[in-house]
């Protein structure tokens, strides 16, 4: 919020403006009375009622001042919030600025379409457990701190957890690896700046997690792109910061807390009742992924961050569910797709869907005949359902079933002790 | 122009000072008026700066007030091309998005809405002869859905397209590039306060062409609890994308 005096307007408008309580510039863009609806001149703005919601007397004081000065003030209003909060230039500005995240495996880059996941945005992982979304989350917690040579963001981490405790003793196997595969190229890699950059907190339930998005998590991030100056105004060199700005969020799971809390009030529970305040409970969980949705998107922008949200699936229960992949044989019992719903799926920028097929069953779920899985472990697929920087995402729109085995928007991938890394299909 | 223009000015719906300056001058029609230019008219007349606005806001009603004007403005208009000849076809000339109008796109995730956007924007600088309108664009990102790199691509692919199909050297990647004005707005405010800028960024920037807005929904989708401000605050939006849409001839697609 903020106030209008930082417009340059005549004190007799502002005054009026503020008895009105259109005190703040974002109530006054806001408002929209009548006569700045109209783009012409206002000489007929008299014969508008007034808006609703509005007192008369109110809105007569507004009115008390011209069309021109209602005008003037709301241009004033726009261009303040213009000049101040919209970054406004061209594609090529943008080009030159834009980062990528890489995975930290040649294969995975390429199956998302070369250099791994975008910044700016929200990037989705979902898949079943034990599929291997935590894994990837770790691994982009590593590469996130690599510079920015290597596709790395040159940054810290923030983990938000809403299923336990931070993977610690996983990420200790992987650190190792990964400073052993980069020490050549980045031989200032320090295991111990590694684990201090990464932030962990839990959102163990709905209240704390829209505490954190709403008040912690910005200012960490805030605090933490702040370059720190010495006395005379120079950027300290000799005085590093301790920590790298923060560049990646991961959250894990987006789902887990509104999938636990969902709950329908016992008063509405007989009949009719029962569904109204279901809907009513699933219309509030909407707007609050909206909000954390948008606030997580403003955030990622205005920081240049990747924001890695995981998500569980729900089961399918339709006669014949439209096939997440293309031309994958469906399992009726096997049909999956992410959880909350096209709300969610709006709100997200990217969405990638790890699969996996149960060990032990001889069931083919994949389609593209894969290479055969060695000593016997669970043959694991990465999908790109959908992404705004690749031109053909598997489960998108387009070529449904054109997708070819080495296409991009699709990989098999392993785990192992360094991590996840993608198997070049022959 | 002439059977709208011979209308008399007195029919000119205009207040009561600056009526009788008009019929004093001795301009008897609404072709008259126009035949002069407008500096001048106001200098003669000795309008105040109040007067000028109103006179030349009815001058340009009454011009595209006819239904023939109309048509003629259409018909000579560029379209968009979508790069599609099946999806240029469901437009009323066959050729592509229509400027002077509102087109919504609406789809699913994953569906192309945002790509589409992109595609229309390089479009636009195109030649007239391979469906363009050699116009710039500006595109309202609310989403961050705008991938500076795929756009690349698609121009890219555009270029080479155009070098095979027509053996013509078409601008350079960086070129189209920098015909694409961007800027990512975060909440409704930004949203409202960016479209009322446009009719000036407009203005300063005669060949802008289309106005993409990727998506004009989703911050709607959020924080009002007020449902009535909402819709009042997205029919003002619509209704300022329109008239702008309408005075400087420009398409504007909102996903």
């Amino acid at each position: 919020m903020t106030s209008i005096n930082v417009l340059d307007l005549p004190p007799s408008v502002q005054e009026t403006l503020i008895k009105v309580n259109l005190d703040t510039v974002e109530d006054l863009l806001l408002y929209t009375p009548p006569a700045i609806a109209d783009d012409g001149p206002s000489s007929r703005y008299k014969r508008h009622q007034p808006a609703k919601g509005t007192s008369i007397s109110n809105y007569d004081r507004l009115m008390g001042l011209t069309a021109d000065e209602i005008t003037l003030a709301y241009d004033q209003a726009s261009a303040y919030v213009f000049e101040t909060r919209i970054a406004y230039g061209t594609a090529l500005d943008l080009y030159q600025e834009e980062d990528w995240l890489t995975l930290g495996d040649d294969v995975l880059d390429r199956a998302l379409g070369g250099s791994g996941i975008m910044t700016r945005g929200i990037t989705e992982i979902a898949g079943e457990s034990a599929v291997g979304k935590t894994q990837f989350c770790l691994q982009l917690c590593l590469t996130a701190q690599l510079p920015k040579e290597c596709g790395g963001l040159d940054g810290s981490v923030v983990w938000l957890s809403t299923e336990g405790k931070f993977p610690y003793s996983r990420l200790e196997t992987m650190i190792h690896h990964f400073v052993t595969k980069y020490k050549d190229v980045v031989p200032d890699l320090d295991e111990d700046t590694i684990r201090n950059s990464i932030y962990f907190d839990s959102m163990a339930d709905q209240e704390t997690q829209l505490h954190i998005f709403n008040y912690q998590l910005p200012v960490l991030i805030q605090d933490s792109h702040i370059v720190v100056e010495d006395e005379d105004g120079n950027e300290s060199e000799h005085q590093e910061p301790l920590r790298k700005p923060i560049k990646l969020v991961i959250i894990d799971s987006i789902a887990n807390n509104f999938r636990s809390e969902l709950t329908v009030s016992p008063a509405g529970a007989e009949s009719n009742g029962g569904h109204d305040s279901f809907r009513s409970s699933i219309l509030q969980r909407s707007s609050e992924l909206c909000e954390i949705g948008q606030r997580l998107r403003t955030l990622a922008d205005q920081h240049g961050l990747a924001v890695v949200c995981v998500n569980q699936v729900t089961d399918v229960f339709e006669a014949d569910p439209p096939a997440l992949l293309p031309n994958m044989k469906s399992d009726p019992l096997n049909q999956k797709k992410p959880a909350l719903g096209l709300v969610w799926e709006n709100t997200v920028n990217a969405r990638i869907v790890l699969q996996r097929n149960r060990l032990g069953e001889g069931y083919d779920v994949d389609p593209y005949a894969a290479p055969a899985p060695s000593n016997g472990e669970p043959q694991r697929t990465l999908s790109v359902v959908f992404a705004p920087w690749t031109s053909n995402s598997v489960g998108g729109g387009r070529g449904g079933g054109s997708g070819g085995r080495e296409s991009v928007g699709h990989c098999y991938y392993r785990i192992d002790d360094a991590g996840v890394s993608g198997i070049v299909s022959e | 122009m002439s059977t709208v223009s011979s209308r008399p000015a007195v029919t000119l719906r205009l207040s009561g000072g600056l009526r009788e300056k008009v019929i004093r001058s001795g301009y008897g029609t609404v072709a008259d008026l126009l035949a002069v230019p407008f500096e001048e008219l106001a200098t003669e007349l000795k309008l105040t700066q109040e007067q000028s606005n109103e006179l030349i806001w009815q001058l340009q009603g009454s011009l595209s007030r006819t239904a023939y004007l109309t048509w003629e403005r259409e018909a000579t208009s560029v379209p968009i091309t979508a790069s599609s000849s099946a999806l240029d076809s469901l437009f009323p000339r066959g050729k592509g998005v229509p400027p002077g109008k509102i087109t919504e796109f609406c789809g699913r995730s994953g569906t192309g809405k945002t790509q589409l956007g992109i595609q229309l924007c390089i479009n636009t600088q195109l030649p007239v002869a391979m469906g363009g309108s050699e116009g710039t664009s500006v595109f309202i990102d609310t989403e961050g859905s705008f991938i500076a790199r795929r756009v690349a691509q698609i121009a890219q692919n555009s270029v080479e397209q155009m070098y095979q199909d027509m053996a013509v050297q078409g601008p350079a990647v960086d070129d189209l590039m920098r015909g694409i004005h961007y800027c990512r707005v975060h909440s409704a405010i930004e949203l409202v306060a960016m479209v009322r800028m446009l009719r000036g960024i407009v203005q300063a920037h005669p060949k802008i062409k289309l106005v993409v807005i990727d998506t004009i929904s989703s911050l709607f989708r959020s924080n009002f609890s007020d449902t009535q401000a909402r819709t009042r605050l997205v029919a003002n939006l619509g209704r300022q994308l329109v008239s702008i849409a309408r005075d400087f001839d420009i398409a504007v697609s909102r996903n």
